[in-house]
């Protein structure tokens, strides 16, 4: 049954269109993600590991296949749904963390939680709590541009929790980090996910990331070529 | 939180914001400025004309102004005085003026010119006709054989104040008559026509000249301006063998004509100013979309809709509309304060007298152009945003 797994797709196929030539970047994949599952998603450059995570986060449609959350089919779905699933079932983390530089750690994790109308003293609440959860709890009225990288990544994290998803997805959340700054990240992910029960997929080159995953997905020219669960 | 997140967006390059708040500011200043410069022209031109010319307005017989008679005189107002006090009586009228309008030769003993008289109560006028701008000597007021003439005509006769002049001119029977008189003053009310031709004698004197007790006109000296209309009805009403014309009719060349070309000129102005305005702000807010193209993908990545993000950038035009058009009208009323006496302008077409001219500053022309500042630059800002919101939201998120 579907609605076991939080996601699962079935022969994806997502392919850029380059004037007549199609370049295909995932071949009939077939994925199933359960709920509170830490993935890490790996291969070369050019794997598809991205576009995965763009199709995972309704960010780019596929043109073949099927893929459902929570057992709905996406492929049936609105545009006005899927900001709506973006909007609370989805946390995302980049690898340039994107925040806006214009407003404060907190009001960074505030603002989608205004979006999704919860009112001023309780997302404030919502956004010290999730940013103490990352350790920035001294750092709230900072700008980002003031921050350190690692701190920046928190604040991305923080802004992802915060929203309460179902499944975060994260693309090289390391990659601009440096080692032990990207270890501390890992750290904070993998318990929060302990700790809020939430599915997350990262997609990295980073070997480190390994060691904080429950299964490994390596991705080869569109297609998986090893899916390997880690037991600790 | 949206609008504080907009006010710091506006905030974050604070010279491209500033640029365009004064490019908005800079359009409104010209749209406000040049709509109340136009407007305080029309007003002087029509300030000039009811003080100096005609009134509020004039009564004449009926059909009067709209035909030439070969004897108008038969087509004046007979036994005027009851008229007169029964105009004099409505509440709107302050003021009446009877008048006779003649053609007469003028004469210094070596030079004659044709010119064109009007004989006026002089001690009534005085009051109302402030905007004669006599140049030299005094209005005729309680002198009896005075005489006030243009100062073209007086320049082509060499006369001046205290000098004699004779008045020949035909009585209403046919025969020939004269009159001896003195220069009171000089005038000059700024346009040629009335400047080269015109001259004021006593009403007796001119009566006395044509032959005639009768009256051609009535001028009016309403209580204020813009209320012709209930004194026309009144006089219409109670004599229907009147009619009242209002300053706008009689001087229509002047003022309705230069009314109308000076508000299709302002719409030809308005059009520059707002199509500067738009391609402005429409440059400057492309660039600020397109800067901010992958915070705009994150955005929409976390469930903004293209909607949300449009009233975002909406906002932010807003902002910098708003600013901009306030901060125009606020240099336009400083500009108006700084010239209280106007601003000096050289002499309109067909005139030859200096006038500075005012702003006429008024609330609904504010508004106007507060409105048309702020709209373009909304628009601008809007159409601005489309071209971000058609970027796919993976392409936005790539965007460098």
């Amino acid at each position: 049954m579907d609605k076991d797994w939080l996601v699962t797709g079935k022969n994806i196929t997502f392919h850029h269109q380059l004037g007549k030539q199609k370049i295909k970047v995932l071949d009939g994949l077939n994925l199933k993600i359960s709920k509170g599952e830490i993935i890490c998603l790996r291969g070369p450059s050019g794997s598809g590991k991205s576009t995965l995570l763009n199709i995972l986060g309704l960010i780019e449609p596929f043109q073949d296949g099927q893929l459902t959350f929570m057992g709905q089919n996406f492929s049936l779905i609105s545009e006005q749904q899927k900001n709506k699933i973006r909007r609370y079932q989805l946390g995302f983390i980049f690898q340039d963390f994107q925040l806006i530089d214009v407003l404060s750690a907190r009001e960074n994790v505030e603002w989608f939680l205004a979006r999704q109308g919860i009112k001023d003293n309780v997302r404030r609440e919502i956004a010290l709590e999730n940013l103490a959860k990352v350790g920035l709890e001294d750092q709230i009225d900072k700008k980002p541009v003031e921050m350190s990288g690692g701190q920046r990544q928190r604040i991305a994290i923080a802004r992802a929790l915060a929203k309460k998803p179902s499944f975060i997805l994260a693309d090289e959340p390391t990659a601009s980090l440096d080692q032990k700054t990207g270890k501390q990240i890992m750290s904070i992910l993998s318990a929060l996910k302990h700790q809020s029960g939430v599915s997350m997929i990262i997609a990295s080159h980073d070997e480190m990331v390994a060691e904080y995953v429950d299964r490994i997905i390596t991705l080869t020219d569109g297609k998986i070529t090893d899916d390997q669960l880690i037991s600790r | 939180m949206l609008f504080k997140f907009a006010l710091r967006n506006v905030n974050r390059n604070k010279r491209r914001s500033l640029v365009s708040i004064s490019t908005v500011a800079m359009g409104v200043l010209g749209i406000l400025f040049l709509e109340s410069f136009f407007s305080g022209l029309i007003q002087l031109h029509a300030e000039n004309s009811i003080h100096s010319r005609h009134g509020h307005g004039q009564v004449n017989t009926i059909g009067y102004l709209d035909q030439a008679y070969e004897k108008p005189w038969e087509h004046w107002i007979d036994n005027p005085e009851n008229i007169l006090r029964a105009i004099n009586d409505i509440p709107e009228v302050v003021q009446v003026f009877p008048r006779v309008q003649f053609f007469a030769l003028l004469t210094n003993g070596t030079t004659s010119v044709a010119g064109r008289g009007q004989g006026i109560v002089g001690v009534k006028e005085a009051i109302f006709f402030n905007k004669m701008n006599i140049v030299e000597g005094n209005l005729i007021k309680d002198q009896k054989d005075g005489i006030v003439l243009g100062i073209g005509l007086a320049r082509t006769l060499g006369v001046k104040p205290g000098d004699r002049v004779t008045i020949i001119g035909n009585t209403v029977h046919g025969s020939i008559n004269a009159l001896d008189l003195v220069v009171s003053g000089i005038f000059h009310v700024g346009m040629k026509e009335a400047d080269d031709y015109l001259f004021q004698i006593q009403l007796s004197q001119a009566q006395n000249l044509l032959g005639t007790d009768k009256i051609e006109s009535i001028a009016l000296a309403n209580t204020r301006d813009g209320i012709f209309d209930i004194v026309k009805t009144q006089i219409e009403k109670n004599h229907p063998q009147l009619e009242a014309t209002s300053v706008w009719i009689i001087d229509k060349i002047w003022a309705q004509n230069g009314k109308d070309f000076l508000n299709a000129l302002l719409r030809i102005f308005q059009l520059i100013f707002i199509s500067v305005i738009l391609l402005a702000i429409y440059n400057s807010a492309s660039n600020t979309v397109l800067e901010r193209a992958r915070e705009i993908g994150m955005l929409r990545a976390n469930g903004e809709s293209n909607q949300d993000v449009m009233r975002l950038l909406t906002l932010e035009g807003v902002i910098i509309a708003s600013s901009g058009a306030l901060i125009g009208i606020i240099i336009t009323i400083m500009i108006s304060q700084v010239l209280p006496e106007g601003i000096p302008m050289p002499p309109t077409p067909g005139t030859n007298r200096e006038l500075p001219v005012q702003l006429d500053l008024r609330f609904n022309y504010m508004l106007q152009a507060y409105l048309l500042g702020s709209i373009a630059s909304i628009i601008a800002t809007f159409a601005a945003t489309l071209q971000v919101l058609q970027l796919s939201l993976a392409k936005a998120l790539r965007a460098v």
